[in-house]
């Protein structure tokens, strides 16, 4: 608890903390998928350009926004490897059993590497600049057209506010249980694997039945308050959309089309 | 087992937009067997001090020194510290998570180095220390228990393992009075019996009745550290600090203040009553 | 005027195979506005008859009127919810957003409340309690009080008759508790809202207009607090303890020193004990 979580919203004023959320849930998810199909170095120089920009505009600093990155850095590490030694045969530099190291597989290691990072970079833009409920209620917007095919939207943004709404309190508890446990002897910390595996259960099971208690209770209280399942009724959270919401739609749709062009292209 | 705490800082997240300083140069000294409560407004700092007293966190500055060793060098075996020190977290029955209340108070004890008899005794002497009834309870789950005998099984899990000092963090919130009673009473018969009681609670009442001596954290400072008796004298300070005087000092000062001078070191309802009946019957 | 009045309630559960009674037949009747303090050690059946009044649990046998409203009606339990509203005793278990302004206006729109009155709503709702522009918010890093003035807020915006406290004290720093307690003065006193409040701490039951005591299920107590919390007899059946004016009341008296009137706060015994001469 003494670090700030991953991709934590800063509260700001940039110019992407005061775009509608829902464009940024929307671009993000074009963003993404362009990402995917990069496959040419003016591509991936004209992403990585493009979120620098999106890094400046956001007020962030390279550090927090890198983050994500840093935390997977052993993931990546082990994905590059994975590549570089088994994706391909062809001109390999030496063969070892199935290990063959080659330039294709260093060359793909690298780029699943970069588009997975980009990826994260994206998302952490996101999530640092939107408040969490401004993210549930995109969500719950975006996805509301589902609703002509019966799948209960309301319901599911209510879910993800009170889940939203809940983190810090089950976190907080989910810190002091681990402490009464170290105080009374459990180890946490220990190496031996059969110890680790024994440490599990005085933790998930205090944790699981103190979070099933919140629950229910809130569930009492929500009845308490009239709730009878999501009423199908969606209040107007969002002001309506501003010309700079537009635009910033309308620039990340116009890199997405060129990337898409330049990979039809090759 | 003395425990010093030598100019203790504790910073939360340094550096980012979250800092916050818990405690601020701290220093105290606990002797064997003594009886402490400690006083202070939400976000003085209380927690965070008996936390780093059992070496669950690490201060940002100065040390903790237990018997004579510091807890946070490299090379302490934090083993001693958690063999010696038992603390009781509020609401403590959420710890509970074994399938029977047998199993749970012995968790404690599985590192502990003790054989299977001895472990067996002292869960056994636990249980009933805190009142509960071991042969009807012992294969009992701990989730088909009362709220109350939830907390006496949790507590009796920390006192398996006979720790010489014990931290309570307001161990009676959410009890009714005879829990109340019978917790408090519980606290000085092991104090009685040699063990060093930290007390954290806001029930001066209490800790009149119970403690020697008094500390009270007012936003990460130590601003009282005195016997029990001699703490509550300044009540426009304590008031003006948000500190709960108690019932007995507070009726003590007010009939001060209307001209029947009662001792400021008036802390326990005992101790006023003879002044009261005193004042009934037109006496001094 | 009667706004809930109880006869011959009964309400029993099973657990582990047996049946237990949490109430044991409960007769009673309380007038709009009054304020209502319930004494009673844990399972003495307060809660549980905290819960019929807003339809949370249903009549299983007996009568219930609240509101004007039939609680044996199913049918009615919404309706009763929007004119009784209730407090828990957890401030984390009771918000649903994490932004203050949408959880208070969770009630407004469970009872659909038009779009356009929300805002103002909830804007008077959080005057009420003292926390007047904390709308955009998160309840997360309020303090204990202030959540439960919030959740009390949340209450309030739907404007009840009545609300029921299930011991929203307990678990509260001295300093939440008078915030609350505070809160709840206001709301008696300057909104005229029928208070209903469970709690633990017999000081609180002080404020009181009346006080009832519960015991196993039955009410064993049912008059004004000067009454109740100086009965010790009856505090002592009911496994409470009386305030301690109470008991410096008969100490006093062991004594020989005989006060007018059985003192209820230290205000009162100190005025007492100066007046004597």
């Amino acid at each position: 608890m003494h670090r700030l979580p991953t991709g934590m919203y800063l509260p700001g004023d940039s110019v992407i903390h005061r775009l509608d959320s829902r464009i940024k849930l929307l671009a993000l998810f074009i963003v993404v998928v362009s990402i995917l199909f990069i496959n040419s170095l003016i591509g991936y120089e004209i992403m990585v350009v493009f979120m620098a920009v999106a890094v400046f505009l956001s007020g962030i600093s390279l550090k927090v926004a890198l983050n994500s990155v840093r935390k997977l850095s052993w993931f990546f590490l082990l994905i590059f490897l994975m590549n570089t030694l088994f994706y391909s045969t062809e001109n390999a530099w030496f063969s070892f059993w199935k290990v063959t190291p080659s330039p294709a597989g260093l060359m793909q290691g690298l780029e699943v590497v970069l588009r997975v990072a980009l990826a994260l970079i994206a998302s952490n833009i996101m999530t640092s600049t939107t408040a969490p409920m401004e993210i549930t209620n995109a969500i719950e917007s975006l996805i509301s057209p589902l609703k002509l095919i019966g799948i209960p939207t309301g319901q599911i943004a209510m879910i993800l506010s009170i889940a939203i709404q809940f983190i810090p309190t089950l976190s907080e508890e989910t810190d002091t249980i681990r402490k009464a446990q170290m105080a009374r002897g459990a180890r946490f910390d220990s190496t031996k694997m059969t110890e680790k595996a024994e440490a599990v259960m005085p933790l998930v099971v205090p944790i699981f039945l103190a979070a099933f208690k919140r629950a229910d209770e809130l569930s009492i209280a929500m009845e308490a308050r009239g709730y009878r399942g999501a009423s199908g009724r969606t209040r107007k959270k969002f002001d309506p959309l501003k010309y700079q919401d537009m635009s910033a739609l309308a620039v990340v749709i116009a890199i997405c089309a060129v990337l898409l062009i330049i990979r039809l292209k090759t | 087992m003395p425990i010093e705490i030598n100019h203790v800082s504790y910073t939360y997240f340094p550096g980012t937009v979250f800092e916050a300083a818990a405690l601020r140069d701290v220093s105290l000294r606990i002797e064997d067997g003594e009886y402490i409560g400690i006083m202070g407004q939400t976000g003085c700092g209380k927690s965070t001090l008996i936390q780093l007293m059992v070496g669950l966190m690490v201060p940002s500055e100065g040390k903790i020194i237990v018997d004579g060793k510091d807890i946070n060098e490299r090379g302490y075996q934090r083993e001693e510290l958690r063999k010696k020190a038992g603390i009781v977290f509020q609401y403590p029955e959420v710890q509970l998570f074994e399938t029977t209340v047998e199993k749970d108070v012995a968790f404690g004890l599985k590192h502990s180095g003790l054989s299977k008899t001895e472990i067996a005794e002292n869960v056994r002497w636990a249980i009933e220390t805190v009142g509960l009834d071991f042969e009807k309870i012992c294969a009992e789950s701990p989730f088909s228990l009362s709220g109350g005998e939830k907390r006496r099984v949790a507590i009796a899990g920390i006192l398996a393992a006979k720790p010489k000092f014990l931290i309570l963090d307001e161990p009676i919130a959410g009890l009714d009075p005879k829990g109340r009673k019978d917790f408090l009473k519980l606290s000085g018969d092991l104090n009685a019996d040699g063990v060093t009681i930290i007390m954290v609670s806001h029930n001066a009442d209490a800790l009149a009745e119970y403690a020697q001596r008094v500390i009270i954290l007012d936003d990460g400072r130590l601003i009282m550290d005195a016997p029990v008796k001699e703490a509550f004298r300044d009540v426009e300070l304590l008031r003006d600090k948000g500190i709960g005087i108690g019932q007995a000092r507070e009726i003590a000062h007010l009939l001060t203040a209307c001209g029947y001078p009662v001792p400021e070191d008036t802390v326990r309802y005992k101790e006023l009553l003879p002044f009261l009946i005193g004042i009934g019957k037109g006496g001094d | 005027m009667i706004i809930i009045e109880a006869s011959d309630l009964f309400h029993s559960y099973e657990y582990e195979g047996s049946q237990s009674r949490s109430i044991d037949g409960i007769s009673l009747r309380i007038d709009q506005g009054e304020w209502i303090a319930i004494l009673g050690q844990n399972g003495s059946g307060k809660t549980t008859f905290a819960k019929h009044i807003n339809a949370l649990l249903s009549v299983q046998e007996g009568e219930l009127t609240v509101a004007g409203l039939d609680a044996k009606d199913p049918a009615n339990a919404w309706k009763i919810r929007q004119k009784c509203g209730m407090v828990f005793q957890d401030p984390n278990n009771q918000f649903v957003s994490s932004v203050i302004e949408e959880d208070i206006s969770f009630g407004l729109e469970n009872f659909d409340t038009p779009d356009n009155e929300i805002p103002e709503k909830v804007a008077k709702a959080l005057a009420l309690v003292g926390m007047d522009g904390f709308e955009k918010k998160s309840p997360h890093m309020l303090s204990g009080g202030q959540k439960q003035r919030i959740a009390i807020a949340g209450v309030m915006a739907v404007d009840p008759d009545i609300i029921l406290f299930d011991e929203a004290t307990t678990m509260l720093d001295p300093e939440g508790r008078q915030e609350v307690l505070s809160t709840i003065q206001r709301l008696h006193a300057e909104e005229g809202k029928t208070i209903i409040m469970i709690t633990h701490f017999i000081e609180e039951a002080v404020l009181a207009d009346r006080v009832l005591v519960f015991k196993q299920g039955l009410l064993v107590g049912d008059g004004a607090p000067g009454e109740i919390l100086s009965d010790l007899d009856l505090l002592d059946r009911a496994g409470l303890a009386p305030p301690l004016p109470v008991s410096a009341y008969y100490d006093l008296k062991k004594a020989g020193v005989i006060l007018p009137r059985c003192p209820l706060t230290i205000e009162d015994l100190v005025e007492a004990l100066c007046q004597l001469r």
